[in-house]
């Protein structure tokens, strides 16, 4: 029951940490980048591998990983920061987004749990 | 040409607010009061104002504080009726008052110049088996007329009733504003046969490009989506090098569907991801400064664009303390 | 430090709380099994972001302004269903047991079903007939 409460609070928090950080980097330069997100996403990938290297229990993985980090890092808004420069004629953007997304994501979980294994 | 009006726009900030509502609901809810003929909010994709920040919505979180625009026409007693609480609910927003007629079937029709027709009215009406609107850009086309843009409400009053855009509802009623730029002789043509194309309509003609005296000048470029400079969208570049001029600011609407010249009409299409609709860079300034900036917009509009500029006066309030935009850390 | 509205935070709270809530006990009821396709991350992750595009456009293009809707359903739901964190360990965690063809495609469709999925959203609210 406990783990349930710490579900709910947990994944909110995640949701605001989100948004915070998000909003306190791309403040105030209209970066056509979405820095933020990607700050964001590969804090949260880097965290989570942490937390499977250093070997967590099921149920801290269940709380910190699954309910805060996978609250915390989203793939709807990576998509939506993709999608949007690609309609609007600024392939570029986009590309570098997911290429970017997802190697620089993939390097942040492997480095994580590398350092939690040591 | 038509029942002598005037047309009240207001640019501002999505969150702006008058009081603990949102400024644009103390708006359409002043305009319903007062029974005005047609009002319309549009909301901008980019911009900046007053406190000379860039916004956009290409990002989730800066697109936290669009530019929106409401527009109302009515006659020019009753928009003097209401201006002054307009005024005073506006804030931060720029306030712009321009000429207008009121065009209705038994009124004559432009003889000279260029002309800025505009439609306001519900979507709903299908015509020779599309929707209304579609086959109103086809005949404009037809016509040949200089611009042609469709852009979709989200509020408004038509003939003194409230239309809200809803959650979950159609929302067919709610107004759409028809922005159809030529000349005269074009406009003349097509009069007698557009209000069939659109629910309710209140048609509304005005002159431009008419080296008509005024203390402010609103000055409107008229582009696709996907007209590039530098290979950058234009309309990007045009709104950044505004601002680098110092011009007093800047908004971008965009329509749904619309057309330039004799060109395939331009609109959302479902399997299509680079999307071309009608975009329109607003900017008004003092006409001193619009001389100091225009060139920076001809130059740019040399490739692809129209310009159209009209004359008007523009009441914009500063207060002496820059507040915070919400959601915003502090500067 | 955050002039932001406390009203706003909460409908952020609020909308992470609950689509971390449904992605946690869908996860719970149904996890991956080493060597699997991630089905779970994978329908989320889509789910998601075909929601995001369409309440995003909507509430930015079609409807008057408000001031929770987008930070409860977009940031808060919508963010907190989808996850990149999970996405990525599945990946890696596919490479370890030698699963690479797995960990290429579901990268790859994930990637691609998520486009497809946040474009088809927005398009349905700007679709190209207008009268409903």
């Amino acid at each position: 029951m406990v783990t349930v409460l710490l579900v709910v609070v947990c994944g909110g928090a995640g949701a605001l940490a989100r948004f915070l950080l998000d909003a306190l980097i791309q403040e105030r330069r209209l970066n056509e980048f979405p820095l933020g997100t990607f700050v964001v996403n590969l804090s949260g990938a880097f965290l989570l591998g942490l937390l499977v290297g250093v070997g967590s229990s099921h149920r801290t993985m269940t709380i910190l990983g699954t309910a805060t980090l996978g609250s915390y890092t989203t793939f709807s808004t990576w998509m939506l920061e993709t999608h949007r420069p690609a309609q609007d004629g600024e392939p570029v953007l986009a590309w570098l987004n997911i290429v970017l997304g997802l190697a620089a994501g993939f390097a942040a979980v492997t480095l994580g749990r590398a350092l939690g294994r040591l | 040409m038509g029942e002598d009006a005037l047309k009240l726009t207001t640019y501002f900030s999505e969150r702006d607010r008058a009081g603990e509502r949102f400024l644009a609901d103390g708006l359409f809810d002043l305009y319903e009061r007062h029974r005005l003929r047609t009002s319309v909010l549009l909301r901008g994709i980019a911009g900046f104002g007053w406190r000379h920040r860039l916004q956009s919505d290409r990002l989730l979180s800066l697109s936290e504080s669009l530019p929106a625009v409401s527009v109302a026409v009515d006659t020019r007693e009753r928009i003097e009726a209401a201006l002054p609480e307009v005024l005073e609910l506006a804030g931060h927003g720029v306030v712009s008052v321009e000429p207008a007629t009121l065009w209705s079937a038994d009124d004559p029709a432009p003889t000279s110049g260029t002309v800025l027709l505009t439609i306001y009215g519900g979507r709903g009406i299908r015509a020779e088996g599309e929707a209304g609107y579609v086959a109103l850009v086809a005949r404009l086309r037809e016509a040949g007329v200089t611009v042609a843009s469709v852009l979709l409400g989200v509020d408004g009053t038509l003939h003194g009733e409230r239309r809200r855009a809803r959650f979950f509802a159609r929302n067919a009623g709610v107004p759409l504003m028809v922005l159809i730029i030529g000349e005269a002789d074009r406009i003349a043509a097509v009069l007698p046969d557009v209000a069939s194309f659109v629910e309710e309509p209140v048609l509304t003609l005005e002159r431009v490009n008419a080296e008509t005296p005024g203390p402010h000048q609103k000055v409107i470029v008229h582009l696709e989506e996907q007209a590039k400079v530098d290979g950058h969208p234009l309309h990007v570049e045009l709104v950044r090098r505004l601002a680098l001029a110092g011009a007093a600011g800047a908004t971008v609407i965009r329509g749904v569907r619309g057309v330039y010249a004799s060109g395939e009409p331009i609109a959302d299409r479902f399997f299509s991801l680079r999307r071309n609709v009608p975009v329109h860079v607003i900017a008004i300034d003092t006409a001193e400064a619009v001389r100091q900036w225009l060139p920076i917009v001809e130059e740019l509009t040399k490739a692809a664009g129209v310009v159209t500029i009209s004359s008007g006066t523009a009441h914009a309030h500063r207060r002496a303390r820059e507040a915070p935009p919400r959601g915003r850390p502090s500067p | 430090m955050l002039a932001a509205d406390r009203r706003e935070l909460g409908a952020i709270f609020a909308g992470g709380a609950i689509g971390a809530s449904l992605r946690t006990g869908l996860v719970e009821a149904a996890p991956t099994h080493t060597g699997h396709w991630p089905w779970l991350t994978f329908a989320v992750n889509i789910a998601g972001s075909l929601l995001l595009g369409y309440l995003v456009t909507r509430l930015q293009e079609r409807l008057p302004i408000t001031a929770y809707r987008r930070p409860l359903l977009g940031t808060g739901l919508c963010g907190a269903l989808t996850t990149f964190s999970t996405f990525q360990l599945e990946l890696l965690r596919l490479l370890d047991h030698g699963d690479d063809a797995l960990a290429l495609g579901y990268a790859a469709a994930s990637l691609a079903a998520g486009i497809a999925g946040l474009a088809l959203g927005t398009a349905l609210v700007r679709r190209a007939n207008l009268t409903w």
